[in-house]
């Protein structure tokens, strides 16, 4: 029986946009080798070899913004994924609609506040009036502990950032397991009742596994992305405070620190092509690897 | 079969609609404004689009096309992209007629790539009289690039050094009556952490960490240079001296080590807000006006009154004052670059040119510049006296970005008496002598790659040092470490080695 074809035009519309807005622009990646010229363009300025690639890779920088970048984006995608798992199996076992919906609407408000008002509530609870003070710093003194200058110590920032990336993300990734439980069938947990499983041993024998899917495709979907540091919230919370760049500094802050007087867009493409390469070998690394752990236990 | 006939039809259907749409897209994509058609002029304009923003173009319109013939439609671009969107304009080719550039934007990269209309012959035309009664010649030849001018240099103050606002009615509590050098300042700011401790004595913002130690030529904390405004410090906080221009990095300029030192101690004695480094200058400015600090930056912009007298309305009895860090006061003279802080650019492949010049000198004319500055009259502002005004809506025009005029100028009525004498001083090319390097133009191009680095390495070292936050003597280690392997020399090297071949042509 032959296809029938023309239910392929439903994907033209979907192929016309991506051909667009996204293999199309990829011919811009070539100014990552010219020395560019606003008179002459991207394509009649003159090639100049890897010599944008050399402002990154010699500024002896880049195996610190590179480390920090993977350090960062590893710890916000498990402490998201974990969260949001967690979350979820908790809403799922609330049993009240009304209060599970309330519980779900609530979880994902902080996914829509922006970043800079994320860095002003932040630096409320971190510093307070003046930059010693804070709720946090009230707390430890009622402990009889000294206040910490939050902003000037670097070493506690990759765990405060990823707390806020949890507080952001969390509510966001717990609605897409959700999603994803409403496809379990109800006779396995009948089963698992009538086998005398307690509600703890159902979700951690039961919900997690069939829900493992869904945490690998998000795990390949932000793998994906490893390289691209979380601009918006890192440079709206650290700015240009120099004292936290050593643990906070990722790929985008710094190039964007760095680039921003001289707008120089060979480099900045320079530097996105190589984010974009490694990003590229990351997620079809995942994928290989999914795939086969998926295949050896049957599952995904 | 008849169905899935009709699921043709409909999915053809479908297409030519979406087809007809993207084309529609794609054909409102174009230049739709009108502009560069001679009659209405697109200029790029940073910011949100003011309040009453339709009236007021609507006036100007209708004076302006009356008068020249002329209509103008500004594009406003958020302050936060308009860098980055002006540059896209200008490589791919995007019909517009003027934009804001300066050295803070992409004013170097455009002059070196020859992206700006050459507007030399069109200034000394003669055909403009009224832009160029308005617009200080010398400010016109300290403008030029390689002798030609690709810039209008839009100016309401010749310059507007960094300063202080200042609660007067503190120190007039403390007994300390005027604050008129650098020892008085320092006793006001101690006083003031010590009679009021709930104060903090100086709210300091990232924008302004720049300005506390290298003077340019003064900077907050800098005493010495209160004493002598004559040192202009130009890259990387790098002073070249002598005739040879040769380079004393900061870290060898024994006023900017003895101004490191003392905003240190500001900062472990409390008299610096700790967190400089990340509060941006709209929170500082709010803080102030909530009462908390007892002072903070205000250059002598005519924007210090309006900008922190509302302090008054919090704090009862509180008054404030501008300080400026001349130890000669009024009668100090400083060296000045003379270079504008904003221009007024045209792309180069422009066909406008004499519109845009038409525009501007139009704009020259006092009801034509309040018309655009200040709005209409009687419904935004109104006049008080010849030289003053009142304003009476929200309206406010981005007005550096087009019809600032140092002649033209009105004071905001009710400013505070230091604010209105340093306003004066500061638009009197009288009180300023051009630095020997004057009209140079630093072309990093050859530089680029050491240039980023060294920028990206300046703010994670240096900038801590200027807001107190880092020890000196380690920090300053750290930081010559890291701007000499980033390749802090070769700038430098580069930078004097143009600097001298323009001295030697000039």
């Amino acid at each position: 029986m032959r296809p029938d074809r023309s239910i392929l035009v439903l994907a033209l519309p979907a192929l016309a946009f991506f051909a667009v807005f996204s293999y199309g622009p990829m011919v811009g990646a070539i100014v990552a080798f010219k020395d560019f010229n606003v008179v002459e363009g991207i394509f009649g300025s003159p090639w100049n070899g890897l010599e944008n690639f050399r402002f990154f890779f010699e500024s002896g920088n880049a195996g610190r913004v590179i480390r920090n970048t993977l350090i960062l984006n590893a710890l916000f995608i498990g402490g998201t994924i974990t969260a949001g798992m967690a979350m979820a199996v908790m809403i799922n076992e609330i049993r009240f609609r009304l209060l599970k919906r309330t519980a779900q609407s609530v979880i994902f408000l902080p996914y829509f506040i922006s970043p800079i008002v994320i860095s002003v509530m932040l630096q409320a609870f971190l510093s307070g009036f003046g930059g010693s003070g804070g709720v946090v710093n009230n707390m430890l003194g009622g402990l009889g502990i000294s206040p910490v200058s939050w902003y000037t110590e670097p070493g506690a920032w990759p765990w405060i950032l990823t707390i806020v990336k949890i507080w952001q993300l969390a509510g966001y990734t717990s609605i897409i397991y959700l999603a994803a439980m409403t496809a379990i069938p109800p006779d396995v947990y009948e089963a698992a009742v009538l086998d005398g499983a307690s509600r703890w041993k159902i979700a951690l024998r039961v919900t997690v596994p069939l829900i493992m899917p869904v945490t690998v495709i998000l795990l390949i979907l932000q793998v994906g992305r490893i390289f691209m540091g979380d601009f918006g919230t890192i440079y709206a919370i650290i700015g240009d405070n120099g004292t936290l760049f050593p643990t906070t500094d990722v790929i985008d802050t710094y190039v964007f620190r760095a680039l921003r007087t001289s707008g120089n867009l060979g480099m900045t493409a320079a530097v996105g092509l190589f984010q974009s390469v490694v990003g590229f070998i990351l997620i079809a690394a995942t994928a290989l690897i999914a795939r086969r752990v998926s295949r050896k236990s049957g599952g995904f | 079969m008849s169905s899935q006939f009709s699921r043709r039809r409909l999915l053809q259907g479908s297409l030519a609609v979406g087809g007809l749409g993207l084309l529609g897209a794609i054909a409102g994509c174009g230049n739709g404004s009108g502009a560069g058609n001679g009659t209405t002029l697109h200029s790029l304009l940073p910011g949100d689009i003011p309040q009453r923003w339709s009236e007021v173009r609507a006036h100007v319109n209708e004076a302006l096309e009356a008068d020249r013939g002329l209509r103008i439609d500004p594009e406003f671009i958020s302050w936060t992209n308009y860098a980055e969107q002006e540059m896209l304009k200008f490589t791919t080719g995007e019909r517009f007629d003027t934009a804001l550039e300066a050295t803070w934007l992409n004013l170097q990269q455009l002059l070196s790539d020859n992206a700006l209309a050459d507007m030399t012959d069109l200034w000394d035309s003669g055909n403009y009289p009224n832009l160029n009664a308005t617009i200080d010649e010398r400010m016109v030849e300290y403008a030029k690039y390689n002798g030609r001018l690709y810039t209008i240099p839009l100016v309401a103050n010749f310059t507007s050094p960094p300063g202080f606002v200042i609660r007067q009615d503190l120190a007039d509590k403390y007994g300390i009556g005027e604050v008129n050098d650098y020892e008085t300042l320092e006793r006001f700011l101690y006083d003031v952490k010590q009679k009021d401790p709930d104060l903090i004595p100086f709210g300091l913002d990232n924008g302004y960490v720049n300005n506390t130690v290298i003077p340019n030529p003064v900077s907050l904390f800098n005493a010495q240079a209160w004493e002598e405004a004559n040192k202009n410090v130009q890259l990387l906080g790098t002073y070249f001296e002598g005739d040879g221009l040769s380079p004393v990095p900061f870290w060898e300029q024994q006023d900017v080590l003895d101004s490191l030192d003392r905003v240190r101690q500001y900062y472990l004695d409390g008299i610096l807000n700790e967190d400089a480094l990340t509060l941006d200058m709209s929170a500082v400015r709010s803080l102030f006006a909530q009462g908390r600090y007892a002072s903070t930056t205000a250059g002598a912009d005519g924007l210090t009154s309006s900008t922190f007298g509302p302090v008054a309305d919090n704090v009862e009895g509180a008054a404030i004052a501008q300080v400026i860090p001349f130890a000669d006061g009024l009668d100090a003279r400083m060296s000045s670059t003379f270079q504008a802080a904003n221009n007024m650019v045209a792309p180069a492949n422009t066909e406008t040119l004499e519109q845009v010049f038409e525009m501007m000198d139009w704009l020259s004319i006092q009801e034509n510049h309040d018309r655009l500055s200040y709005g209409i009259e009687g419904e935004d502002w109104n006049a008080v006296g010849e030289h003053s005004y009142e304003q009476i809506s929200g309206y406010a025009f981005p007005a550096f970005a087009m019809s600032w005029r140092t002649p033209l100028e009105r004071d905001l009525a009710g400013m505070v008496d230091t604010d209105r004498a340093w306003v004066a001083w500061a638009r009197d090319i009288e009180h300023f002598y051009p630095d020997r390097l004057a009209g140079f133009y630093f072309d990093s191009s050859s530089v680029s790659s050491e240039e980023a680095q060294v920028g990206a390495a300046f703010s994670e070292y240096v900038l801590p040092l200027y807001a107190g936050v880092k020890d000196v003597q380690s920090g300053l280690d750290e930081a010559r470490t890291a701007l000499e392997n980033a390749g802090y020399e070769t700038v430098v090297e580069e930078y004097q080695r143009q600097a001298l071949e323009f001295l030697a042509d000039s």
